[in-house]
């Protein structure tokens, strides 16, 4: 399959999630808002939620999408699995970092 | 046309069309890439997966021209979804959209169906009692599902007495699962899994719905308490690529999966529920069920059947589409394609085919309408994700002669996956939709 295909029906599975994203991408900008008022260095606790968030992702992950976690058994799917748990740690970061900080 | 005749050189045939190829100049792949002007009205039978992304596709690269598109059938349904829906995890709704929103703009669309094909005078005739003549046609009116070939059997009996198959539609899917249900609910029984003995769409569709009722039994916690059972046509076979044929009948055997082969299913008794198999030696055989899935025989539909276009001898003689298998042209009729499920080649009915066909078809038919040779070839590809399991599938990519041809490097055609399973229950009806459009 071509690269100009994939990117094609990625954009089309991403069409229905659009809202999701724009009101991820809102709460984002509205936790920067506040966090430029509050300049510091990060808090410790906020890598924790972050990690603790990732893992979370990748225990359900599974289950939302109607199969459980022993069927990740492959390397692509330990890798999508690990994906996704980095993309909600790094979400989680992002969004929290502006609140704790020292 | 006088199909014993041979078919007229391309060029001059196209000026009898009035064609004004804009690419009638001697390179003939470059300029096939761009759009072609031309006169030809070209009507497209079916408003499947098959037929609407040829209209779009057409739409976007031939001007000047009308395009009409023939079916009767409002509703759309996303045909790989019934499965997800017979195995209980969609809702009905998650299948259906309308005809109109995947028209393209500057298609005519004629809301009947094609009663006769008239191949020699180039006509059609249609439920609304009008005809209908083309000077290029592409058939794409996917399968016909021939239940009345079981005797007893008629697709209203889907949904009781035990009986359930997940190809009639989203209702007869969604009816299916609750046969599962009751059965589960029931705590004890047999179920049937049936297999028939013609080419079929989506050829995993019967393995997938014993490998998901399977995972359903087992999550009742009971599984011991049912028997399972599968019944195939064939020698030792349930699936025509060995590779897949193999995993699925070692995996039966480790899941205790009864396989009874050589036994076609011929009759049902829905009151008794009871249903016969005729084997090898021709005797019919009873079988008790609790739970049947059927399968029915399929062609393509009566209209392609009884007309001069279906292939005269060999395999698909009297059922199928003639094509030639790689440019998908009409053998006798060169100003005839065909595309999707009613095409009479060795593989090719799913719509991972369609999405590989349209794009083949579409070169051809440019090609022909600028007089060219046909450069565009079909290599038979043919992928389903193979359900194992409700939650992990078998990306099973293959083509013409059974070869392996696997889309994605990293992805083993051979191995069950969750990534696989989420393409399935997350990406095919994004592709599909893709595809639809004409974008894939
Ligand atoms: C249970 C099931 C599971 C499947 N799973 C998968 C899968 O996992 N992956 C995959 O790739 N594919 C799968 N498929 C197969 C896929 O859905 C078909 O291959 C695809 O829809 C074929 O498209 P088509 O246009 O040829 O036929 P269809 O989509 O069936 O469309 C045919 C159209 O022609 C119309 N028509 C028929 N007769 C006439 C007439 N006389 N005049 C005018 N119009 C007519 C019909 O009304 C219909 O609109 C599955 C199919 C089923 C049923």
């Amino acid at each position: 399959m071509t690269f100009s295909g994939v990117m094609m029906i990625m954009w089309y599975a991403l069409q229905p999630w659009l809202w999701l994203l724009a009101l991820l991408l809102v709460a984002l900008l509205l936790s920067y808002g506040f966090g430029r008022r509050n300049p510091g260095k990060p808090r410790k606790t906020l890598w924790l939620l972050a990690v603790i968030a990732g893992l979370i992702a990748m225990l359900v992950a599974p289950a939302l999408s109607h199969s459980q976690l022993s069927y990740v058994a492959t390397w692509p799917d330990k890798a999508a699995l690990a994906a996704i748990g980095l993309g909600v740690a790094c979400y989680v970061a992002l969004l929290l970092a502006p609140w704790l900080r020292r | 046309m006088n199909p014993n005749k041979p078919a007229q050189p391309l060029r001059r045939r196209m000026l009898k069309l009035g064609l004004t190829a804009a690419a009638l100049s001697a390179s003939p792949l470059p300029a096939l890439a761009g759009k072609q002007h031309s006169t030809a009205h070209i009507v497209i039978i079916g408003v499947g997966a098959a037929g609407l992304a040829m209209a779009n596709r057409l739409r976007r690269n031939v001007t000047g021209n009308r395009i009409t598109l023939v079916g009767q059938r409002a509703e759309h349904h996303y045909q790989p979804g019934y499965t997800m829906i017979a195995s209980g995890l969609w809702p009905e709704k998650k299948v259906l959209s309308t005809t109109s929103q995947w028209l393209p703009e500057g298609v005519d669309w004629q809301a009947a169906d094609v009663t006769a094909i008239d191949a020699a005078q180039q006509q059609l005739s249609l439920s609304n009692n009008t005809r209908l003549h083309y000077d290029l046609l592409v058939v794409a009116t996917g399968c016909q599902l021939n239940y009345s070939q079981i005797e007893g059997f008629s697709p209203e009996l889907i949904g009781q007495h035990g009986i359930g198959s997940v190809y009639a539609g989203p209702q007869a899917a969604a009816a299916t699962s609750r046969q599962i249900e009751q059965l589960i609910s029931q705590g004890q029984g047999r179920a049937i899994f049936t297999l028939c003995d013609t080419p079929l769409k989506c050829a995993g569709a019967p393995l997938k719905m014993t490998f998901t009722t399977l995972s359903r039994l087992e999550k009742s916690g009971k599984r011991q308490q049912f028997q399972v059972d599968f019944f195939s046509p064939f020698k030792q076979r349930v699936f025509s690529v060995p590779v897949y044929n193999d995993f699925v009948l070692q995996r039966w055997q480790e899941q205790q999966v009864g396989f009874f082969d050589q036994r076609k299913l011929t009759a049902i008794d829905a009151g008794a529920n009871t249903a016969y198999f005729t084997g090898a030696d021709g005797l019919s055989q009873s079988e008790a069920y609790d739970f049947i899935h059927v399968v029915p025989p399929m062609s393509a539909p009566d209209v392609v059947r009884q007309s001069d276009l279906v292939w005269q001898s060999g395999a698909f003689a009297g059922n199928w589409l003639e094509v030639d298998q790689y440019s998908l042209q009409h053998r006798r009729y060169p100003n005839v394609f065909g595309v999707g499920d009613v095409i009479g080649t060795p593989f090719g009915k799913t719509a991972a085919s369609v999405k590989l066909q349209a794009p083949v078809a579409e070169q051809n038919i440019l090609a022909y309408l600028a007089g060219q040779p046909l450069p565009a070839r079909y290599n038979g590809y043919t992928s389903c994700p193979l359900i194992t399991s409700i939650g992990r599938a078998i990306l099973s990519e293959f083509g013409y002669e059974g070869k392996l041809m696997p889309s994605f490097s990293f992805i083993s055609p051979t191995e069950e996956s969750w990534t696989v399973w989420m393409m399935k229950e997350q990406m095919l009806q994004p592709a599909y939709n893709a595809m639809l459009h004409g974008r894939v």
